[in-house]
């Protein structure tokens, strides 16, 4: 009798054997309700560097901001097109997230570009055709916007660029857009076995988009052209674009604003330098030849956001200083608002500046949940 | 460490002596009578069970029964602890840490014979670099670092003892092996003559790690391109010596001398859904010490330990292709660390003093071999310790009062900084700071049957050189950091019972509650779009209790749960992240386990269930709620031939388990991005042979 009760114990135990949930993992933080897309509204790549999210409020209406709508990875920054807002999740998520602000901004796809690829920016030449930089590859993929959910024809092919490679056998491609036949793509060619500090040149290579392949380059008068979250623009009135050269970072002596022509395929030289400016320039936003702003990282990793006359070269004034993450600014559109994606750690939020006079406009900071990354506008119906 | 606090002469108690540890070859502890000295491990025999270091502190000894042949780990041990988590980046040698009661890792003192393991460069231990075969017993200490152990920490200690060698001599020999490639050997040898005795131990410890696991190929929207698949370039191969010679004085003292030496090399798989072909890391330990105890110095009643000590260990790590993080990255760290512990105790009426006199230095020599100037500036540290204690008795010793006092004053310096873009500047840098440690605890003996235990302290954790001085460029150094501050209360009761009735004997049960507050929590802060700085910022708060019993049913039967609940909250102000629960603490955490045990073998369950919990600070990523379940079987050779009239059988010594561990194959991870093995399968079969001791000891 008692061995029998022995064994009661394990048997009572036993019976617990299933029922029990499994350990998966889920997403619980996010699904707030965006407004409804009428005008324009800001679209804000959120990040606290270990899960990533979006926030999105009317540009008339701030304090309508729906915050951590979806999950994004940790490291994103986002290119609007043709209605879509394209997310491009860097290392360690390696796919482009095309979200759809019409439909609620919901996920349309979601594709990946090669794990470990890291992907730095995407451009667009057709409808069904697009390229996207891959910061730890030596290829250029081509990827077709158009597929579906299951990203079937995806990846179309890629482009390769090895011949550019510094040392360490990759290029560094980041930033990269497209003008008339033609793209163009910044290759840092930094040396990632020593700190990723400039190993040679910087360059800016051409490719032709109806053949996919490399026409020319340009050489450019600095080294490392560098932006942590903005994509390349060409000038509307003069069709040159602006690059950013921080060279070594640490040092202010040895980068700056250059502008390259896209006609004639050359190096303009520095217009405005560090030394002018007194920091490695981040991010910049040209206005006219007197007026323009820029975040600016000094010695110590304090950060500024100024404005300055690029003719003068000259800082006019200083808008915020900051021991704590600078990332992104842009114009509104409006014309009239400079947006500041400000990462301090305990009033993290979007800012704005109104350029006529440099004051802020409130409400101030604009709370998107996480902290924010990157800032892209999309167009209502 | 092994001190002799040998408190008979007047400190005699109702459950007995407080001597802790052998002094002489063939001496056992003396306290495994006083079962409401610490909370004893679910699977030990209370018998078996040694003392703990400290009268009022919640402990957990875990003895590491040589009769055990199951393959586990320390990981495996501690985490089965009340109070106790293990956040784990894959299976067995995989990277794994350790929190106590919703801390930190670098809050958690780990010890080998009181040595302190923990460096200045990180203080996170990875577990997987610990043993277990070698040891005597593990001591979790929880809210309080012990005056027994030569420095303090902020949640608790960890202090992992080896096997003490006597004169009787044995050897056994285990070999095991199972899933995903996992082999194991194991060998151990000890006995003694006269004055002399010694131990020896070695185990090879491998497996290729190549699990299966769900990889949702980065893209968490699109399901159509998730896929299974296995985990590679995670193997390793381990192995861990130890030598340990004690020679009895005539004076009734000791000396003790022993080397360890620990070996690993292993793949880094990286995160699952980009897996590493070629990243590795390779580790050396090399950890001497001598010690010399000796009670009644000349006469007097002081007795008295002094520890020599020296640590050397390497870290080579390799990530030539830049998989694991961005960049190339082959680093070589070296690090020296020398020791002088002391400890004196006496008693004095009521009175039963202590005191610690404790000095050490530290130097981590990294070096970068792909960098322009590999060899990064040198970083030390030197450190000096004092501390005193008393445990006052009153009502007969019913009740204890254990008023104690720690300071440490930290000398660092850094013959260098790296700046941003690795450039080196060859200014020194230095940086003093004293940390004081006040602590006050209390026990008192209600019944017989019944202790009451609380206490209340205050710690602090001094900055690493990696949050003072910085990493390879990306990580700026801080001087100005401030130690991390806690405070730490916990109150409960022990229960001991050896007999609950004609069936149920060994009962044992202890409740606690307990509250944890820490201010100025160093964070890593990404301070621009290349550097990140270390900074104060961050404050967390935990409350929760802690509930362990055990209990032997019908003689055959052994019951026992650990139960842990905490709360453990960020408070630290900071927006998305205030309020919110701190990730990898579950609310709920079960381990329990019944043993059916006969001379024959044994049956054992066990139940782990581990309440949803989140990844990531923002609490956006939740994993799920999972019970994990491990059958098993042990079965001694020489018993079932004697059971059953086998006269071959019965003269084989050999003790044979299997276990199945998570044999419902739950997927599941600790660390986003990095999974768990699921459904793994263990086999060991373990020789021992064991002789007469020395008759003239």
């Amino acid at each position: 009798m008692a061995e029998r009760r022995s064994w009661l114990p394990l048997l009572v135990i036993a019976a617990v054997l299933t029922g029990c949930s499994s350990g998966g993992v889920e997403d619980r933080g996010t699904g707030g309700t965006p407004p409804p897309l009428e005008g324009t509204s800001a679209f804000v790549v959120t990040s606290d560097f270990q899960t990533g999210s979006f926030a999105v409020f009317p540009v008339l209406q701030p304090e309508a901001v729906a915050r951590n709508v979806e999950r994004l990875h940790s490291d994103a920054v986002a290119r609007a097109h043709d209605g879509l807002v394209y997310v491009v999740n860097r290392l360690g998520g390696d796919n482009i997230q095309a979200i759809d602000p019409a439909a609620g901004y919901a996920t349309r796809w979601q594709c990946s570009v090669d794990n470990g690829s890291n992907p730095h920016d995407i451009a667009f030449a057709a409808p069904n055709k697009a390229y996207v930089t891959r910061y730890e590859r030596a290829t250029l993929a081509i990827v077709d916007p158009t597929t579906g959910p299951d990203c079937a024809g995806f990846l179309r092919g890629t482009i390769d660029l090895s011949s550019f490679a510094d040392g360490d056998g990759l290029p560094e491609m980041d930033q990269a857009v497209v003008i008339g036949d033609r793209l163009f793509v910044t290759l840092q060619r930094l040396d990632r076995r020593n700190f990723f500090r400039p190993s040679d040149r910087s360059l800016v290579v051409v490719v032709d988009v109806a053949t996919d392949t490399v026409v020319g380059s340009i050489t450019l008068t600095g080294t490392n052209p560098f932006a942590e979250s903005a994509g390349l623009a060409p000038d509307p009135t003069t069709g040159k674009i602006t690059l950013t050269e921080v060279g070594e970072f640490g040092r202010l002596d040895d980068g700056g604003l250059e502008r390259i022509d896209p006609v004639t395929l050359t190096a303009e030289g520095f217009f405005v330098t560090e030394a002018d400016l007194g920091g490695n320039v981040t991010d910049v936003v040209l206005l006219d030849a007197h007026h323009a702003y820029a975040i600016l990282l000094d010695e110590v990793a304090r950060s500024r956001v100024v404005r300055f006359d690029p003719t003068a070269r000259q800082v006019t004034a200083t808008l915020v200083t900051a021991d704590d993450f600078l990332v992104d600014i842009e114009l509104g559109p409006d014309g009239q608002t400079l947006y500041l994606t400000d990462r301090t750690l305990r009033r993290p939020g979007i800012r704005r500046f109104a350029i006529a006079d440099d004051t802020e406009i409130l409400p101030s900071p604009i709370d998107t949940g996480l902290p924010p990354f990157d800032v892209v506008f999309v167009e209502g119906p | 460490m092994v001190i002799a606090i040998s408190r008979s002469l007047h400190l005699r108690r109702r459950l007995g002596a407080l001597a802790v540890v052998v002094l002489a070859a063939g001496v056992s502890p003396a306290r495994g009578n006083d079962p409401l000295l610490g909370t004893i491990d679910v699977r030990a025999a209370p018998e078996a069970a040694p003392a703990v270091r400290d009268e009022s502190a919640f402990a957990t000894v875990v003895p590491i029964a040589d009769q055990s042949a199951e393959i586990d780990t320390l990981s495996d041990v501690l985490d089965e602890t009340v109070g106790v988590q293990v956040r784990r980046y894959g299976g067995l040698g995989d990277f794994a840490t350790v929190s106590i009661r919703g801390s930190t890792a670098g809050q958690v003192g780990v010890f080998f014979d009181g040595v302190a393991l923990t460096r200045a460069r990180s203080e996170t231990i990875n577990l997987a670099d610990l043993p277990l075969d070698q040891l005597g017993r593990v001591e979790i200490y929880r809210g309080v670092s012990p005056l027994a152990l030569s420095s303090s920490s902020l949640a608790g200690a960890i202090n992992l003892v080896s096997r003490a060698p006597d004169a009787t001599p044995r050897f056994s020999l285990l070999a095991g092996g199972g899933s995903f490639g996992t082999r194991k050997v194991s060998t151990a040898a000890s006995g003694g003559r006269g004055a002399l005795a010694g131990f020896l131990s070695a185990t090879y410890l491998g497996s290729d790690g190549d699990f299966e696991f769900e990889d949702d190929n980065g893209t968490l929207q699109n399901t159509s391109d998730d896929r299974r698949t296995r985990r590679r370039n995670n193997a390793f191969d381990s192995g861990e010596m130890l030598g340990k010679l004690r020679y009895g004085l005539a004076s009734g003292g000791a000396v003790t001398g022993l080397t360890e030496l620990f070996m690993n090399h292993q793949g880094v798989p990286g995160i699952g859904a980009f897996q590493s072909d070629d990243a590795s890391l390779r580790d050396l330990r090399s950890l001497s010490y001598l010690r010399w105890e000796q009670p009644r110095l000349a006469g007097l009643p002081l007795d008295l330990s002094s520890t020599g000590s020296f640590v050397y260990e390497r870290e080579r790590y390799r990530d030539i292709q830049g998989e694991i993080g961005l960049g190339n990255v082959a680093t070589d760290n070296h690090t020296y660390t020398g020791a002088l512990d002391n400890l004196v105790a006496s008693q004095l009426g009521r009175h039963a003093l202590e005191g610690r006199l404790d000095v050490s230095g530290q130097v981590f020599t990294p070096n970068d071999t792909l960098a322009a100037e590999p060899n990064g500036p040198d970083q030390s540290r030197v450190r000096f310790g004092l501390a005193a204690g008393d445990t006052i008795g009153f009502f007969r010793d019913r009740l204890l009062v254990q008023p104690t006092m720690r300071w440490e004053h930290l000398y660092d310096d850094f013959t260098g900084t790296t700046e941003t873009g690795g450039q080196i500047t060859r200014a020194s840098r230095s940086r003093s700071r004293d940390l004081l440690t006040p602590r006050l605890g209390f026990r008192f003996d209600a019944t017989p049957d019944v202790a009451l235990k609380a206490n209340v302290g205050r710690a602090e954790r001094a900055p690493n050189f990696t949050e003072l001085f910085g990493n390879r460029g990306a990580i700026l150094g801080n001087p100005d950091l401030d130690p991390e501050r806690g405070v730490n209360a916990d109150f409960g009761f022990v229960v001991a019972r050896e007999r609950l009735g004609p069936y149920v004997s060994h009962g044992k049960l202890e409740a606690v509650g307990f509250v944890s507050v820490v201010d100025d929590l160093i964070v890593l802060v990404q301070n621009s779009q290349r550097t990140s700085i270390y900074r104060n910022v961050d404050r967390a708060r935990t409350v929760g209790a802690e509930l362990a019993a055990s209990v032997d049913v019908v003689e055959h039967v052994r019951l026992g749960v650990n139960y842990t609940y905490q709360d453990a909250r960020d408070e630290s102000g900071i927006p998305a992240r205030d309020g919110n629960q701190l990730p990898g603490r579950p609310r709920h955490d079960l381990y329990a386990r019944a043993e059916y045990r006969r001379d024959e073998g044994r049956l054992f369950y066990e139940l782990s269930f581990v309440a949803e919990n989140f990844l990531d600070q923002a609490n956006f990523l939740v994993v799920n709620a999972r019970a994990t379940h491990t059958l098993g079987i042990a079965g001694d050779v020489a018993a079932l031939g004697r059971r059953f009239g086998s006269a071959a059988l019965a003269r084989i010594p050999l003790v044979a388990t299997f276990e199945v561990r998570n044999f419902t194959d739950n997927q599941v991870e600790d660390v986003a991005g990095y999974p768990l093995p699921g459904r793994a399968l263990f086999g060991s079969v373990r020789w021992a042979w064991e002789g007469q001791g020395d008759q003239h000891g």
